[in-house]
């Protein structure tokens, strides 16, 4: 069941409609209900993997809050977040790892690798791993109790609307809403604001990732035919593509949780209006970035300062540089790595990783804000290279025919030379939108007008500019597979 | 709760009420324009639907649109014909087609351009059948049953007059801006295949061609097959397959869609002319706009050569 499907646009309403008729004391029953059967329409025995992850941090978080031994604690802590990693590794990674080694001992018998080492992985299990991970080490350091209800914890694991693709909640942050009977109750402005959510997340879905998509796949699969300035405009599109799809599927999970009183962290914010790649990381995929900033990067920034201080050979760089440029590399190395199993996903994060250490050291804002917008924009581009090639031979080949072999546009003709121009049409819409609110501080508004026919036409149109421009054969989210 | 319940409802329907105004006047709106157009692919397939009449009707995808050129044939052969074929479109949608049009013509032959892949199951099959929720409004016992092939729910989606026009502004749009020719459903390609063309395509091809053996059969796509040839048949309508030139492969392959194409054609009794092997073409790599579709100029030769051979048929 796809956000974009009709099952969906069924299954929600049916849900939130039962959520308010369910007594409040019950209402963690229906939503779990909910959550396994909306999982479960993918592949049933998925859910095994989701339940004993859920059994296994629940118990975890209850041993450790009721011991006073800090060893103990420390103990149960790192086995958890074994079990937690090993499950994510053995799904994900494990047939990744038996090729890399095969490529490396056996190159010459590329057929070898075990089936049973490709393992499909489960949907959404980065996210659901992360959003455990948080909770154990949270319950470890104190900053907040062990969850006794086996109920809400499952709940907070599953919630449907975060499960497949995020955003990734915090327990500290989540977990108590799930208790919070006020919240819960009905109001107008959350159905509302959860309507107008959605209706935009399809819109960025429907009418910009979709018809964008339709021109970058018919380059990507094609990539021997193509010159420099069609994988140009491709990588152009790709952004976007990117961008609005994974940014669509939020908006949707968001205005889902919203329907139902629940206030689930936003993942974007225009990140393309960055003026450095610094800031684009407070405004791509926010819950992630966090995530990665609060459980792996300040740790790590920490145990290497320790280090570093005590290194007097380093008198020439400064231990805070030091410390920061391994920090944020392995950082960014692992979170390409938590992307996918693919060497362009490594590359992809390193270059992130390399291009924050480059900032720091060099400090190459000019001043001028739309330079920096444009120069960061460039750099993020030249990443999504790798980020969407199948392997690296193709991101070097696209790189080197941009600068080598320029080629004509690609339009594909007839009735196809639409696509291009409904996936422009839509860029233009959300640009005009986003620069209003970046660069604008207008008070006049039609989203938020106080006047509700003027708010209530101007979403309506937005529907009838999805059912004019979108694409309706219920494509996947790309975050999905991540 | 009460009165954030009422609020909610009366919201809602307001909305509604909106959302049911706004559908009523952009729908209509859009199909004023949609039926006023003049040119493009669009316009050819609502004015064959609507008043295109002839003695011949030439059905088939892309290959079919670029490759028959009605001007010769009705100028050689003293015949009125139209050429419907559709870039992208299999033989779901020309069994659609066919249905509408002989509603209310007896032309005197019709012809099928083959796909050879026709029969394979293919999901842009069924994603192309959206080109004809324009025209559900006109012929919803033909077209809606089409259409929920694509999803049982199409129904609901139909009853907004807005979502019937989904994918077709910007081209409607484009075609006033930049008109083609009306050619009889002719639309011809101008560039010449070059060698370095040819090497990349027959690559892509090849790949294809490897990916093509495994293909099941779709059974809807065999039914309408046979649908389409049971319709002429009853209706005394001749007709004719052709596999026009194609520089990817000889008929008389291994591709067992193509077999079953035939065998169906067989038991129907219907001739088959095949343009595959004509070495002219083969020969001549400068007729071809790409592997799969002739140029212009390849075109109006074989729009030529198809004549001699129709002769006998009409």
């Amino acid at each position: 069941m796809f956000f974009n499907s009709i099952q969906y646009i069924l299954f929600l309403p049916a849900v939130v409609i039962l959520f308010y008729l369910t007594p409040l004391r019950f209402r963690w029953l229906l939503l779990l209900a909910a959550s396994y059967y909306f999982y479960m329409c993918w592949k049933p025995e998925f859910i095994v993997v989701i339940v004993v992850s859920t059994l296994i941090n629940y118990s975890s978080a209850l041993l450790m809050s009721g011991t006073s031994v800090q060893k103990r604690k420390k103990l149960i802590m790192i086995s958890t977040l074994v079990i937690n990693l090993g499950l994510l590794v053995i799904f994900k990674y494990l047939g990744f790892i038996a090729e890399m080694f095969q490529t490396i001992f056996q190159s010459d018998h590329p057929s070898r690798i075990s089936p049973a080492l490709l393992l499909i992985a489960p949907i959404g299990i980065s996210y659901y791993t992360l959003q455990s991970l948080s909770y154990i080490i949270d319950v470890y350091y104190g900053r907040r109790d062990a969850e006794k209800h086996p109920g809400i914890f499952a709940l907070y694991v599953a919630f449907f609307p975060l499960i497949l693709s995020g955003p990734i909640e915090r327990s500290t942050h989540l977990l108590p809403q799930l208790r919070e009977k006020e919240r819960q109750k009905l109001h107008s402005v959350n159905i509302e604001e959860g309507i107008k959510l959605i209706i935009f997340g399809y819109f960025l879905k429907l009418v910009i990732a979709d018809r964008t998509s339709i021109y970058v796949d018919a380059v990507f699969g094609n990539l021997p035919r193509h010159g420099g300035i069609t994988f140009m405009a491709a990588i152009v599109l790709y952004s976007f593509q990117i961008y609005t799809d994974f940014a669509g599927y939020s908006a949707i999970a968001i205005g889902s949780a919203r329907l139902m009183g629940f206030d689930v962290y936003q993942n974007f914010n225009r990140p393309y209006f960055s003026s450095s790649i610094r800031e684009f990381w407070t405004r791509w995929h926010m819950s992630l970035s966090s995530w990665l900033r609060d459980y792996l990067f300040n740790p790590l920034a920490f145990s290497f300062m320790r280090i570093f201080r005590k290194e007097r050979y380093l008198k020439i760089i400064s231990p805070e540089f030091l410390t920061y440029a391994f920090a944020a590399f392995i950082t960014f190395f692992i979170c390409g790595i938590w992307h996918g199993a693919r060497l362009t996903f490594m590359i992809w994060g390193s270059l992130h990783g390399i291009y924050l250490i480059i900032e720091r050291a060099i400090d190459r804002k000019t001043g001028k804000r739309l330079l920096n917008i444009f120069i960061t924009y460039i750099m993020v581009l030249f990443t999504w290279i790798f980020f969407r090639s199948d392997n690296v031979h193709d991101a070097f080949l696209i790189i080197r025919t941009i600068f080598t072999h320029p080629g004509k546009l690609y339009i594909p003709f007839d009735s196809d030379v639409v696509a291009p121009v409904y996936a422009v049409l839509g860029i233009v819409i959300l640009l005009l939108i986003e620069i209003k609110r970046e660069f604008f501080d207008l008070k006049f508004s039609l989203t938020k007008n106080r006047n509700e026919y003027v708010r209530m036409i101007t979403y309506g149109l937005l529907i009838f500019l999805i059912l004019y421009l979108g694409v309706f054969d219920a494509s996947q989210f790309m975050y999905f597979k991540f | 709760m009460k009165g954030q319940l009422k609020s909610i409802v009366v919201k809602g329907i307001k909305f509604f009420v909106i959302l049911f105004l706004i559908d009523i006047i952009l729908g209509s709106a859009a199909r004023f324009v949609f039926f006023t157009q003049k040119s493009g692919k669009f316009y050819r397939m609502s004015h064959a639907f609507r008043q295109a009449d002839g003695d011949v009707f030439i059905f088939g995808s892309s290959r079919s649109s670029h490759h028959y050129h009605p001007g010769i044939l009705d100028k050689t052969l003293a015949i009125n014909s139209y050429n419907l074929g559709s870039q992208g479109q299999q033989i779901l949608y020309q069994s659609t087609v066919q249905k509408i049009l002989l509603q209310n013509r007896r032309p005197k032959l019709l012809i099928l351009d083959i796909s050879p892949d026709w029969l394979y199951k293919s999901q842009d099959a069924y994603d192309n059948l959206s080109e004809l929720r324009p025209f559900w409004f006109r012929f919803p016992d033909i077209i809606g049953p089409v259409l929920s092939l694509q999803s049982k729910l199409q129904k609901i989606w139909l009853f907004s007059r807005s979502y019937q026009y989904n994918s077709t502004i910007v081209h409607i749009l484009y075609y006033r801006i930049k008109p083609q020719g009306d050619l009889k459903g002719y639309v011809p390609l101008l560039h010449i295949m070059n060698s370095e063309d040819y090497r990349v395509q027959r690559g892509v091809d090849s790949i294809k061609f490897m990916s093509e053996q495994d293909r099941e059969f779709d059974p809807a796509f065999e039914t309408a097959f046979s649908d389409f040839l049971k319709t002429a048949v009853s209706k005394k309508i001749a007709v004719l397959m052709v596999c026009s030139p194609d520089i990817r492969f000889k008929m008389e392959g291994h591709n067992p869609s193509l077999q079953k194409i035939m065998e169906i054609g067989k038991s129907y009794g219907i001739p088959l002319l095949d343009f595959t092997d004509d070495p002219y073409f083969a020969a001549h790599r400068e007729l071809f706009n790409d592997t799969r579709h002739l140029n212009d100029l390849g075109a109006k030769i074989f729009s030529r050569r198809l004549c001699d051979r129709l002769r006998p048929y009409l």
